[in-house]
């Protein structure tokens, strides 16, 4: 196992070269910490977000002794309407009321961040939601039998259940599902904020729903109690995604990138070296393969992108960066480091395939790898440059670089709180841009290097 | 004629071309199982770029090189090892670990590396520095690790290129009495170039001279002395180094005066029997009206045959 013993030998050498291990970790946490500095405290531009919201829900009927009328779905829309940024009084959202059709065209040219679709039957659904809560609730307590009896008070007693004088039915349990969705295009800043908030937002409605609900299962099994006239009312309450977003919180996974694109500058130099000291000579007379150089240079490079992605989303979270995500989200963040990293090595080794020395490798790794990290929207948002449509989606010039989906994946984990589902575009988008560029670099590097000389 | 078995590298009308540039003409070498074979020729000559073709590290124009009979990319590897010119060590490993990491790469089993790595940093005097960083060794002990890292396989030809370059004489000399053990007592065939005509002179067993990517002539040192340094080596300093010119072209007219160059300042006569003949010469010199402020005699060197072959025009 040569390349085994390659990552071994690289192991020890970065970490024994304090300088280059300083450039790789030490580099980057500073430019974490002039950005925290100079952006994180700001107030984010706390604008409301423009969506469309197409609401289909037909409503659907509580049955109780006073039969109430409810229409979830305006509910719902009336809450968004409803809230506010934490610390302001700016709205979150501006709903736009617009035609499905138009909300469409907005959506293709940014003009709204998503489309929320609620389904006709999402007040059934909810209805049905409550139901299922009711009957647990209720018979948990006294069993379901007796309540379906329609038992007298003298009944009640008999049994022990003196304060359940039950005049109710128990609710039916109907199988009712609904699925609102949040559509948008995942390769869009704005989308990728929005969508984490309003799944946020959803689920706390539901418990909140669920939650009124319970607490209203005494007064219609009691009689001394009064059922209110309205089941479901909103309150707005903060939740996850709608503190003040800074620039910063755009900026860190931009960093965690520069990062890894910084890895494009060691590979090149490091191969470089190998090249001008006669150190590859050394080991091409060897019996060592190419497969074994390149992946054995592979693992130590990967190693450090986890290393770097770690150390720099926690020098982030100390300057104040607001991460969405849990564990998972980190999890995710070190896979997505993981391919961005090989995508860097890649780089790194068509670099040096052409470099013709250490410090030519070392130039040219740095006039490749800033404007990259420029141009994948490391630090800013960039310009619209749509070339086409991938994948039902929105192609971009900067889309063919896998630095692009590694800032817009790590961006929508950690920032927006995506999960996997969120980011599979820009993860397939990753793997094969990598493959394509690690063939290249094996191909050029091995030509040039790897075999014996003309 | 020698059998082919007897012979672990041959090369056939070996040529390397660059462009118009020709830096190795058809070189024809035969070298033998167990020697020290001198490959020396002034900087340019050729040298590097043919020992680059015998380890396979560039392609031939045209010719082919042959390791034990069979054709070099089909050899196998790990038969060969390459000492270069240049410290090829991983700074930042120990001692031990750059001679660990060779032994993985040509896939010699830990438990024999390790006997290897005793015995080669202890033959080669660098015992007490297993665990010290390579960075942090003095150079003779750079160029010591350097060999021992061409060595971990045990391979059958050593290859040396220049290996005593910016070594004190101390550590020249424990590298000199190492390349002596390797090829008398295990057997290695070793192909060593080197500028020091005193190195080449001690260790080879035969000595190669090529010059423009051309073998000028091949055989035991002291028959290249024989053959093309005849006699002894009188030396003269003038009283005034301007006549030098005049006293050379003089010496030329003297019969049994095989060759006359003006080296340092000084007029170097070559001759058969060289002290009968030096009266003559002094009395010539005092005739025209110059004095000799002194005279000394010598024996050939291979230094004069290296120079007679290879002339005085600077290269590179």
């Amino acid at each position: 196992m040569k390349f085994v013993s390659i990552a071994i030998k690289g192991i020890k050498e970065t970490t024994r070269d304090r300088r280059g291990l300083a450039m790789l970790l030490i580099f980057p946490m500073a430019f974490m910490l002039v950005f925290g500095l100079a952006f994180g405290g700001m107030d984010g531009d706390n604008v409301p977000h423009e969506i469309a919201v197409l609401n289909y829900d037909t409503g659907t009927t509580l049955h109780y002794n006073n039969t109430e009328q409810i229409n979830f779905g305006n509910n719902f829309t009336q809450l968004l309407k409803g809230l506010k940024y934490e610390d302001g009084n700016t709205h979150l959202f501006h709903l736009n009321n617009v035609s499905g059709k138009k909300a469409e065209n907005m959506l293709m040219n940014e003009g709204i961040a998503c489309i929320i679709i609620i389904p006709e039957n999402f007040s059934d659904a909810m209805g049905a939601m409550i139901n299922n809560m009711v009957r647990t609730e209720v018979t948990s307590n006294i069993g379901e039998m007796i309540v379906g009896m329609n038992v007298t008070e003298r009944d009640t007693a008999k049994f022990g259940l003196k304060n359940y004088p039950m005049d109710y039915a128990l609710p039916e349990a109907e199988n009712i599902t609904a699925k609102l969705i949040i559509k948008g295009d995942t390769g869009y800043i704005g989308f990728g904020m929005v969508q984490g908030i309003i799944s946020g937002i959803l689920e706390h409605y539901k418990n909140e729903v669920k939650s009124r609900a319970k607490k209203e299962i005494p007064a219609r099994f009691r009689k001394e109690k009064q059922a209110p006239d309205n089941f479901i009312s909103s309150k707005v309450e903060g939740v996850s995604g709608t503190e003040p977003f800074t620039t910063f919180d755009y900026q860190a996974p931009g960093i965690i990138v520069f990062a890894l694109l910084l890895l494009v500058v060691s590979v090149a130099t490091t191969l470089a070296r190998e090249v001008e000291k006669g150190m590859l000579e050394r080991l091409k007379i060897s019996k060592m393969k190419s497969f074994d150089l390149l992946f054995g240079t592979l693992i130590p490079w990967t190693l450090i992108a986890i290393a770097q992605v770690f150390i720099l989303f926690l020098v982030a979270l100390a300057m104040g960066y607001h991460w969405q995500g849990g564990s998972a989200s980190l999890f995710l963040a070190i896979v997505i480091g993981i391919i961005g990293g090989i995508s860097s090595v890649s780089l790194g080794l068509l670099v040096a395939a052409f470099s013709k020395s250490e410090k030519h490798a070392s130039t040219l790794g740095m006039i490749i790898a800033v404007p990259i990290s420029f141009v994948a929207g490391s630090f800013f948002p960039l310009p619209k440059a749509v070339i086409g449509k991938f994948f039902g989606k929105a192609f971009q010039v900067y889309d063919i670089l896998p630095w692009t989906h590694t800032a817009s994946a790590l961006r929508s984990v950690l920032t927006f709180g995506s999960g996997l589902g969120g980011i599979v575009y820009h993860i397939v988008m990753m793997i094969i841009l990598t493959i394509i560029l690690f063939t290249l670099g094996v191909i050029c590097f091995s030509r040039t290097r790897m075999r014996a000389e003309r | 004629m020698a059998d082919a078995e007897e012979y672990v590298i041959e090369t056939q009308d070996l040529t390397k071309k660059y462009n118009s540039f020709l830096a190795v003409d058809a070189l024809n070498l035969k070298i033998k199982k167990g020697e020290v074979f001198g490959f020396l020729g002034p900087n340019g000559a050729g040298k590097t770029t043919s020992i680059k073709m015998m380890v396979s590290l560039l392609k031939p124009t045209s010719g082919r090189v042959l390791i034990n009979g069979e054709k070099i990319g089909k050899a196998e590897k790990g038969k060969i090892g390459v000492c270069p010119q240049d410290l090829v060590i991983w700074d930042d490993l120990t001692c031990e670990e750059n001679l660990y990491f060779m032994g993985d790469m040509y896939e010699v089993p830990r438990k024999i590396t390790k006997e290897r790595v005793k015995k080669l940093l202890g033959d080669l005097k660098l015992f007490d520095k297993v665990k010290t960083l390579a960075a942090q060794l003095s150079g003779g002990m750079k160029r010591r690790l350097n060999l021992a890292m061409a060595l971990i396989h045990d391979p059958e030809i050593l290859v040396l290129d220049e290996p005593s370059v910016g070594m004190d004489p101390q550590s020249r000399l424990v590298l000199w009495d190492y390349i002596q053990s390797l090829s008398k007592k295990k057997g290695k065939t070793v192909i060593l170039t080197t500028h020091l005509m005193e190195e080449a002179d001690r260790l080879s067993d035969r000595i190669a001279i090529i010059d423009h990517g051309k073998l000028l002539l091949l055989d035991t040192p002291e028959n290249l002395k024989k053959k093309i340094g005849r006699g002894d080596i009188i030396e003269m300093q003038l009283s005034n180094t301007e006549m030098n010119k005049k006293v050379v072209n003089l010496m030329k007219s003297i019969k049994g005066i095989e060759e006359v160059n003006e080296i340092k300042g000084r007029v170097s006569v070559r001759a058969l029997d060289a002290v009968s003949k030096l009266p003559k010469m002094i009395d010539s010199i005092e005739k025209i009206g110059i004095n000799i402020l002194n005279t000394s005699i010598r024996r050939n060197t291979l230094e004069d045959v290296f120079i007679y072959l290879t002339g005085r025009g600077l290269r590179e």
